[in-house]
């Protein structure tokens, strides 16, 4: 298989492809970390891919025997759970084991949902479980990217890391394909294969990432949850979290936007996988390059022009009747969003947080997102379900310009004082 | 773990060479075992269907003998076309279904004569999810398998010939055609495409089965009162369509906030009407007058028992069989209902069997044929 020749170069001890190529200047750990999601990404994917089909006309259940799986409390389940693990992380100093243990539960859930036949409380447990693994081994493990990489660097790492993430959702389904064209049916076939390769990537962050060195050798008083909480009153890091969450309140889920398209062009439902899996391609292709664009620009005007994307995006969404290669291109911009927010923002705080406290610092910007995010999607929803899309859209759009605006002006008060 | 770097690079190594040979092993394991999915590739997707409708007769056996050597094909498909049983004749009892016996024949659109369910004929241009027959037109929906999988119908005719495509949003769920064959509904699940956010909603369909269009996309334009009162919510699903006589009035189920009801629609009026609670996928009986239906019984576990509605009472009772029981029955006769279970116990097979229940309180079930999917049955004609 792919790995091969990847794990050859790992035996050699040189592994040059993954030791930093002059041009990125980014550290083996990176590298390391950005493999380790690469292939829990694909195993998460080839799952994903199936699951609908796999749970329907394998296992034949009905469609509203997954109204268990509450995405909203769920999401502010993971949410907190997430900021819990960070600030522990943090006061042990122990990143590395806390995100191989969230690496771990997801892993532990791919096996699990073999074992799980078609026991539907069991099989929302695992899928639950997966999300708990994520949750609790974000923060650490960005973390452990900015605390490996220089501060000059550090947009670039988390580009890297993040392509190689996105690069499994685009693996993923074509793994999941091909296994399926070599042995129709086998549903079990690509659950194991999913389970093997959530296991190499869990190998990867267990066996071959070492510990960053300046929180492992630190000899300094461990944080209290005083300090962690007490972040919120460093007014530059007060700024960013304010700035992103107003920033995700104000931009609508993949999904939304993805059913908008659909909509907008008459195309069917079945194309939003696609619309997903050519985001995460453009998302790989625009990553690096954001990322040192970020680095030698300026990471705030990279973020910030992220979502003006998100703002030409709506405005697109506004007129009617796409073009078949519009709905394209509006997939393209999306993933040149993602490429220019989620690792910029991570490289943003973590370039103002202590070694000390950045785990719980990163946790708290995330906790912050992704509950802004929930927010968003119950905004969203609500405004369609009681006007039209184009009021939702328009209502968006509008926010989402004030939030830019709004986050450039915090933001440049911030650097100037 | 503190073990020196050469140790961990080692067991890294041992973990990925573990990982690769386990999964090819398996793989080796799975492709041995008996097919639970359709081996002619060309079946599978609409464009093939539409080009076997374009060589004629393929109803004779001559002809589809022709096709089956014609393929890439292994020993075996050579005795298979010598095998192929003539299409059951009209003047027995008939029964449509999809084949889940494992093997070559694994999901293809079946019909045999309810006399003579060992002598199948198998479709050999259809192979699909779920089937429905009445009136002397079919509608088979089925799955377009690629990286991203799509989803269609197919309408068919007494010889199993395939007509008219229609292209679907969702994964099939239920089929129901008329009792003339004029109108069929069909039920797709539409699903949250994440892998967070598996929260399935319903699209219900109508079809006018001559021209082969939609007519009605969606039922959630229909209006529904309860109590005399209008009844509307955005979490609305539709699903489980069973059409009556006269090919205007239909049931089906309603969910809302977490409760099911049986409603009763005006297609011409595009109007429903709550008249019972607790009902989903009901199946209206060949006299009209009574409804079979499956029902959550505990609301801890997800478990389905087949009961009873008198429509003249509107009592409801609980039927002998004491499995869970997740689908649309078909009335086999006046007193007897058909329904599909998994072959295996815990539910793990891709294989079903076909079971047979009086609703009369007269005995249990019955096995009525293994390895069979979504049946249909058709009455003779004399």
């Amino acid at each position: 298989m792919y790995q091969l020749d990847w794990v050859t170069q790992i035996k050699s001890g040189k592994a040059r492809t993954l030791t930093s190529p002059p041009a990125l200047a980014v550290s083996p750990t990176v590298w390391r970390l950005g493999f380790t999601s690469f292939f829990t990404d694909v195993s998460s994917e080839m799952v994903s891919s199936i699951l609908p089909l796999y749970f329907v006309l394998h296992l034949h259940f009905s469609p509203l025997q997954f109204g268990i799986l509450d995405g909203i409390y769920q999401g502010a389940a993971v949410a907190l759970l997430s900021l819990v693990s960070g600030i522990y992380a943090d006061r042990v100093r122990r990143q590395k084991e806390v995100a191989t243990a969230g690496y771990a539960l997801s892993a532990v859930s791919k096996v699990a949902l073999l074992a799980a036949g078609n026991i539907l409380p069991v099989l929302a447990g695992v899928l639950a479980l997966d999300r708990i693994g994520k949750g609790i081994r974000t923060a650490p493990r960005d973390a452990m990217i900015s605390l490996s990489s220089r501060r000059d660097r550090l947009a670039t790492a988390f580009a890297v890391h993040r392509g190689l993430d996105a690069g499994g959702a685009v693996i993923g389904p074509l793994a999941a394909y091909v296994l399926l064209r070599i042995v129709p049916g086998a549903f079990d076939l690509v659950l194991v294969a999913s389970s093997c390769i959530a296991l190499v990537g869990l190998g990867i962050i267990g066996l071959l990432v070492e510990k960053p060195h300046s929180v492992a050798d630190s000899r300094r008083e461990m944080p209290s949850l005083h300090l962690s909480f007490g972040l919120w009153k460093q007014p530059r890091f007060r700024a960013l979290i304010l700035a992103g969450g107003a920033l995700s309140v104000a931009t609508a889920s993949d999904g939304f936007i993805y059913l908008q398209i659909q909509k907008n062009s008459n195309s069917s439902m079945s194309i939003i996988p696609l619309f997903a899996f050519l985001t995460a391609l453009f998302y790989v292709l625009f990553s690096i390059p954001m990322g040192k664009l970020a680095d030698q620009w300026g990471r705030e005007k990279v973020f910030l022009g992220g979502f003006a994307t998100i703002v030409v995006i709506y405005g697109i969404l506004l007129t009617p009747e796409l073009g078949r290669n519009a709905q394209f291109a509006v997939v393209g911009l999306f993933g040149a969003y993602y490429a220019a927010t989620d690792g910029v923002l991570a490289a943003m705080a973590s370039a103002i947080l202590t070694p000390e406290l950045r785990t719980s610092g990163l946790a708290l910007m995330n906790t912050a997102t992704s509950v802004s995010r929930l927010v968003s999607s119950v905004l969203f929803g609500w405004l369609w379900a009681s006007g039209t899309m184009k009021t939702a859209v328009w209502v968006f759009l509008l926010g989402l310009l004030a939030a830019v605006l709004m986050s450039a002006w915090i933001l440049a008060q911030q650097r100037s004082e | 773990m503190n073990l020196p770097v050469t140790a961990r690079h080692r067991l890294f190594l041992a973990l990925c060479a573990s990982c690769v040979l386990g999964t090819i092993l398996f793989g080796l394991v799975a492709a041995r075992r008996p097919r639970s999915s359709p081996t002619v590739e060309i079946n599978a997707s609409p464009k093939a269907i539409a080009g076997h409708t374009e060589s004629a007769g393929l109803g004779d056996p001559s002809a589809l003998a022709k096709l089956e050597t014609s393929r890439p094909s292994k020993a075996t498909d050579a005795e298979e076309s010598i095998k192929i049983n003539p299409l059951p004749k009209p003047a027995n009892n008939l029964l449509y279904f999809r084949t889940t016996a494992l093997g070559d024949n694994y999901g293809k659109l079946t019909v045999a004569a309810l006399n003579a369910l060992d002598r199948p004929r198998y479709s050999a241009a259809i192979s699909c999810d779920r089937v429905h027959f009445a009136g002397g037109r079919g509608v088979c929906l089925a799955s377009d398998r690629g990286v991203f999988t799509t989803y269609f119908a197919v309408l068919f005719d007494e010889r199993l010939q395939p007509g008219k495509i229609i292209p679907l949003n969702g994964i099939p769920s239920r089929v129901r055609v008329s009792p003339s064959g004029r109108l069929a509904a069909i039920t797709v699940f539409l699903s949250g495409q994440s892998y967070v956010s598996l929260n399935f909603s319903t699209q219900t369909m109508i079809v006018d089965m001559i021209l082969g269009e939609v007519l009605v996309p969606d039922m959630e334009k229909f209006s529904v009162s309860r109590d005399g009162q209008v009844f509307q919510s955005p979490d609305f699903n539709f699903w489980g369509v069973t059409f009556a006589h006269d090919e205007n009035r239909f049931y089906a189920t309603l969910w809302s906030k977490g409760k099911t009801y049986l409603i009763d629609c005006d297609l011409a009026k595009r109007t429903a009407r709550v008249i019972y609670e607790g009902v989903e996928c009901p199946s209206l009986s060949p006299d009209n007058t009574r409804i079979v239906f499956k029902k959550r019984t505990e609301p801890s576990a997800i478990t389905w028992r087949i009961y009873l509605l008198n429509l003249d009472t509107m009592t409801e009772s609980v039927l002998s069989e004491t499995r869970s029981v997740d689908d649309q029955m078909e009335w086999l006769d006046r007193d007897r209902v058909l329904y599909a279970l998994s072959a295996s116990e815990t539910g793990s097979s891709a294989s079903t069997d076909i079971w047979v229940l009086p609703v009369n309180g007269n005995g249990g079930p019955r096995l009525l044929l293994k390895g069979a999917f979504s049946p249909a049955v058709v009455a003779a004609k004399i």
